[in-house]
């Protein structure tokens, strides 16, 4: 039975083939037999131009619970990505992907990926969520520009 | 006077409105045009608004007589339900007087549609309900006068529309647009809406009647407006009419007249986009025999104008196209079913392939192939949905065979329209052209994705075809785009046992060796997305050696090229980790390699640091250890070479030159040291190596080996010139924790001590001193472990130096990230190393009340990271450790913790009761959860805390009543995780205001 959440999935699914935004990937992955699973994506997003992330495309999981759209869905970076507002288990921490805060059910996942894309460049210094990045981000910004570059050419865009 | 608000003047009369209104229209000062306009808006909703409106619409000037009809809707909109019948009909007489009488003088669209939606307003907003406002409307058009309602009730629609002339047609079916389009947006929530709606399901019969004599007419213009009013009154039907049959029969009955309109060559592009949208916003629009009929007009008239563009690749095909696609995904389920039957369907496939055959490059001129794909992943998905849903004993479809057949014909054109193009093109084209065209190429091979599930080997096998063909025949770009379709599927591809022997034809065959020749001109395309090949089929590479040597090869050649060297790098690296046994025999002449590209000029530090890495992972493979000593050495003379530089750099005093070396020369060190680890997934087995038993000292503790440890600790000797720099410290870092993961002594396995005088030599002030002390960190977790050995006199160094930095730092605020990483240490104590604070008349038992201050003030700083530290040592310094514990240790905890519980009680409370942050609380509620379930005097301290003045300085917002039940809730919960942090959050709430109380 369709359930509202595989039916806005599918829907979403249309959209994204429809238009997406350029760079950007986002696919429902497959099960064990080979079906689409609707409730978890694989996406990329790559690094915005004119910022120290261009150039770059990053590997992010979308995992959909039963109650989406009423409640986000969760969205990881695999493998876990350097960035002050990323926890070191690769969950991104954005105000719009919390359900006590900005998540609406009319956010789209096109939305939401170009909203994850300008987090990279934008850090939100108010919600640091791993330490590492954090910690360099505040106290040596050059530094911290050098290994986001090295993140970068570790993973290039195609 | 202008510019103070009293430039402009009220008008007295009529005549000063229409001067007025003639100004708003002339340009002048903003600032002017918005008094203006206010004060036409007051004149607007005036009691003589509606003698104002009348006499205006006789103005000269259309642009009076715009705001005339708009001030009449203005007035509706306001005052409508409130009149009464004789004066609503009355205003309604005018507004249609007035419509007749300038559609009779020639008035411009501009007023007559503004009149229409005046009318349209009325129709909603008048108390009596308006029953066939177009007849009505149409009768006084075609007579020339307005005529009273009851008048036009009498009339048929039919005859009407034979009555008029096309230039009243037009006015009424832009009425009738209009009122379909401005009630759709009324919601039926009202009484008053609900009845306008239901008297649509009437009007629907008038305006049918209109349109479908429209549609018949030869006039062009009435045919094209026609055709706008249809689509407005469908769309108005979708959402409102799901149970209205009977309604919407009235709409469909004209679909066969509108389809007429397709075949006219002058107004097919409007009815292309017409039908288009219908059919992908509301296809259950279109029954069965209407599909029919449109199945035929898309092969008889659409088809031959599609193809003819493709040939002669005119842009003017693209509608065309849109057409077929969108048809094509309306009747997904007859296409995929009836290809063979089905006449459409056929010509549906068939276009679809026909736009694929085209010429010209998708981002470029080829716009329809990009829209094609979509039309395939609504095909492709539907044959899965199918096949997926059906049960496994179920034979497969009848049509699944011919879909196949499709599926791989549609591989091949994807792979044709993938292949890039000549340089002499892409030099030509705009980063849109490039970005499109990439784009095209990601698509299809999301596409094609979608295709595998259904065909499975059979499309490797015919990738692999196409790619030993291409290969046969020099087509450099045609392999490319092939092998760049393999790079997308690999992960199904490798899933699956069955595409081992299909992969042999590529892996097999001359492709690595002749991408690999640089003699020959290749585009350096094909050669990079061969290397990305490598990446990811080294699974498959990693279980078939007899493919290693040609292909890390052509890997180690592809270095020195410019574009190719960081990819290349890249997949070394992981090539050589995995399959490191099958290469050790590869080592020497990679080693050769690696030497001559040091000397090129592609070698970076990236570069270096990667291949480096590589080799090193293949030396972990050697077997006896000694064997792994020549190699080895090699690698570090290269380390050493760089740390040699730097210094004579640094003697230069060219410090960037030092650094670039020294960091360079740290990171391959430690990369060479994390590829001689012994990998995760291979088994250890100590028994079987023959130089290590158990009990017998292992090569690694040999003389011989501890020379080359004293060669890796000599590299840091760089620190003398680069000891202030933070990339150098950390590249050393990481060296040191290389080894720390060891359970076998080996090369980088250094003695603890080597950490301990590392941090030794640090201050507070040391760049990325964060790095250090998390080694530190690392050091002692591994040194916790069942099984490895404990460290205490290191450990108790390193805890001595933790706390001198502490004591310098004074507070956690003064450098947060340091912080952090010293209290971060002293978490690390619990269970095997705790007691060392507690050694009476040590010195570090001298520092610990410091370090219990600065961790207590911590919890209370704004910093995050080490308040959720500081919050985790006390939480566990509270609990009662895991491990049987030394005599006495516990108490002195105890007295610890009664020493400081009231104080810690305090900043709990303080910090829940509202001066924290929210997103804090649960790790607050660890220490506080901690003392709840484990120290009987929490509740007096908890008590004195919730009562203190320390506590009212934050909050005023909770009564004594409400901290009672907090406390008393919170010991009942006995530290209960879950419900402990509920109450918590419902507390600080309450503390905040947020909630009106607690409890």
């Amino acid at each position: 039975m369709a359930t509202l959440c595989t039916t806005r999935l599918t829907e979403e699914r249309k959209n994204w083939r429809k238009d997406h935004p350029f760079g950007f990937v986002a696919r429902p992955m497959k099960t064990p037999q080979g079906a689409l699973d609707l409730k978890k994506w694989d996406c990329a997003i790559p690094g915005k131009d004119k910022t120290i992330w261009e150039g770059g495309l990053f590997k992010l999981e979308m995992h959909f619970p039963d109650e989406y759209p009423t409640k986000p869905p969760k969205c990881k970076f695999v493998p876990a990505l350097f960035h002050p507002n990323v926890y070191p288990s690769g969950t991104v921490c954005l105000s719009i992907l919390n359900e006590e805060e900005g998540w609406r059910p009319a956010i789209t996942i096109k939305e939401l990926l170009v909203g994850i894309q300008m987090l990279l460049d934008e850090v939100n210094p108010e919600s640091p969520a791993q330490a590492d990045a954090y910690n360099l981000f505040k106290k040596d910004r050059v530094a911290y520009e050098k290994k986001v570059k090295q993140v970068v050419k570790d993973n290039p865009a195609p | 006077m202008e510019g103070n608000g009293t430039s402009v003047v009220p008008p007295q009369s009529i005549a000063e409105a229409e001067t007025l209104v003639k100004r708003l229209y002339q340009p002048g000062p903003a600032k002017v045009v918005a008094e203006i306009n206010d004060q036409l808006l007051q004149l607007q909703r005036s009691a003589e608004g509606w003698q104002l409106a009348d006499a205006l619409m006789s103005s000269s000037d259309q642009n009076v007589r715009f705001f005339a009809a708009n001030t009449f809707t203005v007035k509706l909109n306001n005052d409508g339900p409130k009149l009464d019948g004789d004066t609503a009909r009355t205003i309604q007489m005018r507004l249609i007087s007035w419509l007749v009488r300038l559609s009779r003088q020639g008035e411009g669209a501009m007023v007559i549609r503004k009149l229409c939606s005046t009318l349209t307003t009325y129709f909603v907003r008048s108390p009596t309900l308006w029953q066939r406002p177009l007849t009505h409307v149409g009768v006084s058009l075609q007579t020339g006068d307005s005529i009273t309602e009851d008048e036009a009730n009498d009339v048929s629609a039919e005859r009407l529309s034979k009555a008029l002339n096309p230039s009243e047609t037009v006015i009424l079916l832009w009425f009738s647009a209009t009122l379909a389009d401005e009630v759709s947006r009324l919601d039926g929530n009202t009484p008053a809406h609900s009845q306008v709606h239901r008297q649509m399901e009437e009007i629907v019969r008038d305006a049918s009647s209109i349109l479908a004599s429209a549609f018949r007419t030869p006039d062009l213009k009435v045919r094209a407006e026609g055709l706008k009013a249809f689509l407005t009154w469908v769309n108005y039907a979708q959402p409102m009419w799901p149970r209205r049959p009977e309604a919407l029969q009235h709409l469909r009955n004209l679909i066969e007249s509108a389809a007429q309109v397709l075949i006219d060559p002058t107004l097919q592009h409007d009815a292309l986009d017409i039908f288009r949208d219908i059919l992908e916003s509301y296809t259950s629009f279109f029954q069965p025999h209407h599909m029919q009929l449109l199945g035929r007009i898309l092969s008889e008239h659409v088809q031959p104008k599609l193809l003819q563009a493709l040939q002669d690749g005119d842009p003017e095909g693209l509608p065309y196209g849109q057409m077929v696609t969108a048809f094509g995904v309306a009747n997904v389920q007859d296409v995929v079913e009836q290809p063979e039957t089905s006449e459409s369907a056929g010509t549906v496939i068939g276009l679809h392939f026909d736009i694929l055959r085209a010429p010209g490059y998708p981002g470029d001129e080829d716009e329809l192939s990009v829209m094609s794909i979509e039309f395939w992943n609504t095909y492709v998905e539907y044959v899965n949905d199918t096949v997926f849903s059906q049960d496994a004993e179920e034979p497969p479809p009848s049509w699944l065979a011919y879909a196949k057949s499709i599926l791989t014909q549609l591989v091949e054109l994807l792979w044709a329209k993938m292949c890039t193009p000549p340089a002499n093109v892409a030099k030509n084209w705009t980063d849109d052209e490039h970005e499109g065209f990439k784009e095209f190429r990601l698509d299809s091979t999301d596409l094609m994705l979608s295709i595998f599930v259904v065909l499975g080997k059979d499309m490797l096998q015919q990738l692999v075809t196409l790619i030993i063909q291409s290969l046969d025949n020099k087509k450099w770009r045609a392999v490319e785009a092939a092998l760049f379709c393999l790079n997308a599927l690999a992960d199904n591809v490798l899933e699956d046992q069955a595409g081992e022997d299909i992969l042999a034809g590529v892996f097999g065959s001359t492709l690595f060796r002749e991408v690999g020749d640089f003699s020959q001109t290749i585009p350096s395309q094909a050669r990079r997305t061969a290397i990305d090949v490598l990446g990811s089929y080294g699974q498959y590479i990693e279980r078939h050696a007899e493919y290693l040597p040609d292909t890390v090869r052509f890997l180690f050649a592809s270095l020195e090229t410019g574009l190719l060297a960081n990819t290349a790098a890249k997949s070394i690296a992981a090539l050589c980790s995995a399959c490191r046994s099958s290469l050790t025999g590869e080592l020497g002449g990679f080693l050769r390699q690696y030497q001559a590209f040091l000397s090129g000029p592609t070698s970076d530090p990236y570069t270096k640091e990667k291949v480096i890495g590589a080799i090193a992972a293949i030396i972990q493979a050697l077997k006896p250890e000694s064997a792994k000593v020549a190699p080895l050495l090699a690698l570090l003379e290269n380390v050493e070479k760089d740390v040699q530089m730097a210094k004579s750099y640094a003697a230069e005093a060219d410090m960037d030159g030092a650094e670039t070396l020294g960091v360079m020369g740290l990171n391959c060190l430690a990369n060479i040291g994390k590829n001689l680890q012994q990998p995760e997934d291979v088994p250890i087995n100590i028994y079987d190596d023959d130089e290590q038993r158990p009990g017998q000292p292992g090569f690694w503790e040999s003389e011989q080996a501890k020379g080359v440890q004293q060669r890796i600790m000599g590299c840091f000797s760089v620190l003398e010139v680069l000891g202030n720099d933070g990339d150098a410290i950390e590249a050393a870092c990481q060296v040191l924790r290389s080894g720390f993961a060891e359970t076998e002594p080996g090369p980088f396995v250094l003695p603890a001590s080597i950490t301990v005088s590392f941090l030794q030599q640090c201050s507070v002030t040391t760049p990325r001193l964060e790095s250090v002390l998390s080694t530190a960190c690392i050091l002692i977790t591994q040194h916790s472990k069942s099984g490895s050995n404990r460290i205490p006199t290191e450990v108790n160094a390193i805890c001595e130096q933790v706390a001198a930095f502490i004591q310098q730092l004074g507070h956690s605020s003064q450098d947060p990230s340091i912080a952090q990483g010293c209290i971060d240490v002293f978490c690390r104590l619990v269970p095997y190393y705790i007691h060392l604070p507690f050694v009476h008349g040590s010195a570090l038992s001298q520092q610990l009340p410091a370090v219990l201050n600065f961790t207590l003030h911590a919890i209370e700083s704004p910093d995050i990271f080490p308040r959720r530290s500081a919050a985790e040592f006390w939480a566990k310094l509270i609990r009662p450790l895991s491990i049987e514990s030394q005599d006495g240790l516990q108490q002195s905890i105890a007295r610890v913790i009664t020493a400081y519980g009231l104080q810690l009680s305090l900043i709990l409370m303080r910090q829940i009761g509202g001066l924290g942050q929210r997103s804090e609380l649960d790790y607050l509620c660890e220490p506080l959860k901690a003392l709840v379930a484990n120290v009987p005097a929490a509740r007096g301290w908890l008590e004195a805390a919730l009562f203190s003045d320390g506590f009212a300085a934050v909050t005023d917002r909770v009564s004594d009543v409400e901290k009672r039940r907090f406390l008393q809730q919170l010991m009942g919960l006995r530290g209960d995780n879950r419900k402990t942090k509920d109450v918590v959050r419902e507390f600080y709430a309450a503390c905040r205001g947020t909630v009106v109380s607690y409890g």
